[in-house]
């Protein structure tokens, strides 16, 4: 099923208003509303605001924020400054953003700035190790590799084989078409529009793409260094509309596997499994963790990059033992004095 | 004549011991009927409407709080008026197409166990939220958090699902039902605190609308409404509306999709 959205616009507002906002002094809009506004539209002046916002230390945290995740948006030098810059903030939030902006832009020397980053807070923490994580493989370094989770954490297998899912090859303009939005949350994972694949679960549709990289050649490129060669996206509101559901990072140990894991936009390892090569011919087995947020299912598969075809199977996860860490938590009920 | 306490049984409220109109007939957090943003405007509940609307159907809500114990002390209680705002008018909302809201409970996840899901930036951190969160009765899971800085300001799943059974444990270990895939889309961004009260309300009842089936009555960005009616219905986004205030209607067959959802009651 799609999901919907509300959204509020201000477009009658020029540049110059909206910069105006942003510093507080329109009285009808807030400097929130007018980040989100300037982060609909193409302006010549979209990177110098946002990245006045993010480095003035007289903004709100909230605002500062919510400018740093925009400038992750784009893969520009100036965008890399200013986050760079941010990592200084006072506030966790704000580290948290610019953290997550650098993961999706950042270069190696945006990495180096973020080694010696350590914030107060888990979600800053958990950002910024994340974003070491995400800038790692999309340049193939050997450094912040993520780590197989112990087996008691992962949910077992029923050992029998799974029951096919039914995998669509999307014609090249299909996936052409999708791309634009898609392309806003991964600017430094550049994915190709050929091949790609659409499945369905739970009554979610969801594609498959692949890094530029992984298939510009006739020889599938996986497995020499760490690297992000696909992605998962889903589908969201309207037609066209998809977003960042899962990376696919990969990456060789010692003995000489190929490691693969699945991880949610904000950093959470939801599948975690093994890569193995055989030519042009890719087989992965991939594990669910039991943790919420996690489809608690075991997919195998195999792509043949030669032939472009991808075939999948699907299990449901199990845990034996005790009951499962998977389900949600619940919230706490807020029943307050009478009176 | 019907007495308070089995209104409160009808909607499925427990109405033993010390019971709250307010709180627990209305689902008023303050315990009050909240402020109207128009200061000339006094906002005002009918018991005898309440009464009459026992004998619709009805949907349950549960309003999630995320990361209010992170909004600053002087700003708590008019946190709250907006939140117990926004079902106020859902419920005046709804009923002009014959849906009640019964039973509405307040929930909280403090800033810590939010674990930075209390700022929503992206789809996908919506999805999370929602994967992570679930009140095990039947009333739909609406998620209220401090700041949304992805570009929209509501999302919800078009339709929602009704299936939150997905917890209960089986023996063995066993997934409850076997063809979960835990992508549950049972519950719904509502809103953020960072909204004035008629905006808040107005993206609170239009999500709730999503989820119960109701689609956009436009196409995408750029589009809107060619008239002043298709602007003034609930289901065209904010940016097309013409007042966050008014233009909140519903057609009748717009209430007529909303009632065939599996998380409306019939009394």
């Amino acid at each position: 099923m799609a999901a919907s959205t509300d959204v509020e616009r201000n477009p009658e507002l020029s540049d110059p208003e909206l910069a105006a906002a942003l510093k507080g002094t329109n009285e009808r809009l807030g400097r929130m509303s007018a980040l989100k506004e300037l982060s609909q539209r193409r302006s010549s002046r979209r990177t110098a605001l946002l990245s006045e916002v993010v480095t003035d230390p007289d903004q709100p945290a909230a605002v500062r924020a919510a400018a740093a995740l925009d400038l992750g948006r784009e893969r520009k030098p100036k965008h890399q400054d200013a986050l760079v810059t941010a990592l200084d903030a006072p506030e966790p939030s704000v580290i948290r953003r610019a953290a997550e902006a650098l993961g999706r832009v950042g270069d190696e020397q945006a990495l180096e700035s973020l080694e010696s980053v350590k914030p107060r807070g888990a979600p800053a923490r958990q950002s910024v190790q994340f974003a070491k994580t995400l800038i790692s493989y999309r340049h193939g370094l050997e450094s912040n590799h993520l780590r197989k989770p112990p087996e008691k954490e992962l949910l077992g297998s029923t050992g029998m084989p799974g029951a096919p899912l039914a995998v669509e090859k999307l014609a090249a303009a299909d996936a052409a078409r999708l791309l634009p939005e898609v392309e806003r949350e991964l600017p430094g994972t550049p994915v190709a529009p050929d091949p790609a694949f659409r499945f369905f679960c739970d009554e979610s549709e969801f594609v498959l793409l692949f890094s530029r990289e992984a298939v510009r050649r006739k020889t599938l490129a996986i497995g020499d260094k760490a690297a992000i060669p696909a992605v998962v996206v889903k589908r969201s509101s309207g037609l066209d509309r998809y977003y960042l559901y899962e990376y696919l990072l990969t990456h060789q140990r010692a003995d000489g596997t190929l490691q693969l894991f699945g991880m949610r936009s904000v950093g959470l390892m939801i599948h975690a499994g093994e890569l193995r090569l055989e030519g042009n011919v890719a087989h992965f087995e991939l594990r669910a963790l039991d943790r919420p947020g996690a489809p608690p299912v075991h997919v195998a598969g195999t792509y043949d990059h030669g032939e472009g075809t991808l075939a999948m199977s699907l299990a449901t996860g199990l845990r034996t033992g005790a009951s499962r860490r998977n389900p949600p938590g619940e919230p706490t009920k807020i029943d307050p004095p009478i009176g | 004549m019907v007495s308070v306490r089995a209104l409160m049984k009808a909607f499925g409220v427990a109405s033993t011991g010390n019971r709250s109109i307010c709180l627990h007939l209305l689902g008023f957090a303050r315990q009050r009927v909240p402020t109207d943003p128009d200061s000339a405007t006094v906002a005002r509940v009918s018991l005898l409407q309440h009464a009459a609307d026992r004998t619709r159907p009805r949907i349950h809500l549960n309003v999630i709080r995320v990361g209010f114990d992170g909004v600053p002390a002087a700003n708590r209680d008019a946190a709250s008026d907006m939140v117990d705002y926004g079902i106020y008018k859902l419920r005046n909302i709804f009923r002009t197409v014959g849906l009640a809201v019964g039973r509405v409970e307040h929930w909280t996840v403090t800033a810590a166990q939010a674990n930075g899901r209390d700022d929503v930036g992206s789809e996908d951190e919506a999805d999370i939220l929602s994967d992570e969160w679930s009140v095990n009765n039947d009333g739909i899971d609406v998620f209220v958090v401090r700041t949304i800085s992805a570009g929209f300001i509501g999302i919800s799943p078009v339709p929602g699902s009704c299936d939150k059974d997905l917890s209960a444990p089986q023996p063995g270990g066993g997934a409850a039902n076997p063809q979960d895939t835990g992508s549950r889309n049972d519950g719904l961004l509502g809103g953020e605190l960072d909204r004035d009260p008629e905006g808040f309300a107005r993206t609170f009842a239009h999500e709730l609308g999503h989820f119960l089936r109701l689609e956009h009555n436009h196409g995408g960005e750029p589009e809107c409404p060619a008239t002043d009616a298709g602007k003034n219905n609930l289901m065209a986004q904010t940016r097309c509306s013409i007042s966050a205030r008014n233009s909140v209607l519903l057609t009748s067959t717009q209430g007529d999709t909303m009632r065939t959802h599996c998380s409306v009651k019939n009394p």
